[in-house]
């Protein structure tokens, strides 16, 4: 995943987010794949804001959650969640946080 | 092939260049190039680039391998060593680290900057090529990330500005002049931002773009008496000795579809020639572009364009 927050003077704009706990759950596998997990939890990391996870499965639909809530107190955006398909050799998950 | 025919191909193809770059043989333009990274939208898909400011010439510098890409690059020239951070899989094979690497494209020599036990984070280069200034992430709740300096010739390393829980330090650029400017974040009704500017040595510092502006990534002049910034208005530039600002590229100008999004390091350099390089994102599209325009504010344009990752600018390098 890949965590970002719009800056209070420039909404348009993305500064990565260190410290965003992430985590996944996989849906379904829709054929043979790489990897052997079917969950996954972390934090991005500073200062791109990244979490890899490479052991997670391809080829398989995923439910990923940002949880904002881990840097900012109180949280203005709190928990963001996408279900997407991750096709062989993997997909990233943007969460950007707008207050 | 035979070497003759290698060198009439070399010839053809400096003809070609050229050609395109607006028939300014030997001058400093044709030499220039930007280097640049992109971020890949896939684990491991991270490239560094090299490209002439005309938008020619787009040569990959680094391609990832199976198990390391390449987030960030930093060069004094295109033969020289570069600082590079490498992203690549821990031992265990269940996360990814970045760690700092020192290479030598002429012998393919790569070395660790730091032990792969220190916080470490992506790096450029001085400008006498001797040291760099880095993001140094420490493992915490909430994390913490300080400016450090490495000796990279004796890997000794210095806090450059101390960690601080409740704001982040980003984005540094080191000037001709001995300076060290960078953006510090913290949160007040949201993400606030400001351009600071201390001695690469240490000492005090000084606030150069309030937060209100909204700085996102700065990059010196080559004389260092100037920084150019991107922040709430579009790209601006501040004269360092009297605080003077214009702007050379609104943001309206360029309309509402584009964003600028900042990956903690880079995205904004300055030529000898008097150019500025910087990558927005097209929303509609997805694509990130690579731009050039004058210092003066003429002549903005798009050179090169990518939806397989961000482009993230580092440098021009001869």
């Amino acid at each position: 995943m890949v965590s970002f927050e719009a800056p209070a003077e420039n909404p348009s704009d993305q500064s990565p987010v260190d410290g965003v706990a992430d985590s996944g759950q996989k849906l379904s596998q829709v054929g043979s794949g790489n990897g052997n997990m079917d969950t996954f939890e972390g934090y991005t990391q500073g200062p791109y804001g990244i979490d890899d996870h490479p052991l997670a499965r391809d080829n398989a639909n995923w439910q990923v959650t940002g949880n904002f809530a881990t840097i900012f107190s109180p949280a203005p955006c709190n928990v963001g969640q996408q279900t997407h398909f991750v096709p062989l050799g993997g997909a990233e998950f943007d969460e950007t946080c707008r207050v | 092939m035979p070497r003759l025919v290698a060198s009439m191909l070399a010839i053809l193809g400096e003809l070609a260049a050229f050609l395109a770059g607006g028939c300014s043989w030997g001058h400093v333009r044709d030499r220039e190039r930007i280097l640049f990274s992109t971020i890949g939208t896939r684990l491991f898909q991270d490239y560094v680039f090299s490209i002439r400011p005309n938008g020619s010439g787009l040569k990959a510098v680094l391609k990832p391998e199976p198990n390391r890409s390449y987030m960030f690059a930093s060069a004094n020239s295109m033969s020289g060593p570069m600082l590079v951070t490498v992203h690549e899989l821990a031992p265990g094979n269940d996360k990814v680290e970045d760690h700092l690497y020192f290479w030598s494209p002429d012998v393919d020599n790569w070395q660790r900057v730091l032990p792969g036990s220190a916080p470490q984070g992506p790096g450029i280069l001085s400008p006498d090529g001797n040291s760099a200034v880095y993001c140094a992430r420490s493992v915490g709740s909430p994390p913490e990330t300080s400016l450090r300096v490495v000796d990279l010739r004796t890997g000794e390393s210095r806090e450059l500005v101390a960690a601080d829980s409740f704001k982040g330090l980003y984005l540094p650029s080191w000037g001709v002049l001995g300076k060290i400017a960078f953006i510090r974040t913290f949160r007040s009704g949201g993400l606030r931002t400001e351009l600071l500017e201390m001695p690469s040595h240490g000492g005090e510092q000084t606030v150069l773009v309030p937060p209100e502006d909204g700085a996102m990534s700065a990059a010196y002049s080559p004389d260092g008496r100037e920084i150019v910034v991107w922040m709430k208005e579009g790209l601006e530039i501040v004269a360092l000795d009297s605080g003077d600002r214009r702007v050379v590229l609104k943001r309206a100008s360029i309309g509402s579809d584009y964003s600028f999004r900042s990956w903690g390091m880079g995205g904004l350099a300055w030529s000898e020639e008097g150019q500025i390089a910087l990558s927005l994102l097209k929303k509609k599209t997805g694509e990130s572009e690579l731009w050039i325009v004058n210092a003066d504010g003429s002549n903005p344009k798009r050179i090169y364009a990518t939806t397989a990752g961000q482009i993230l600018v580092s440098q021009f390098i001869q």
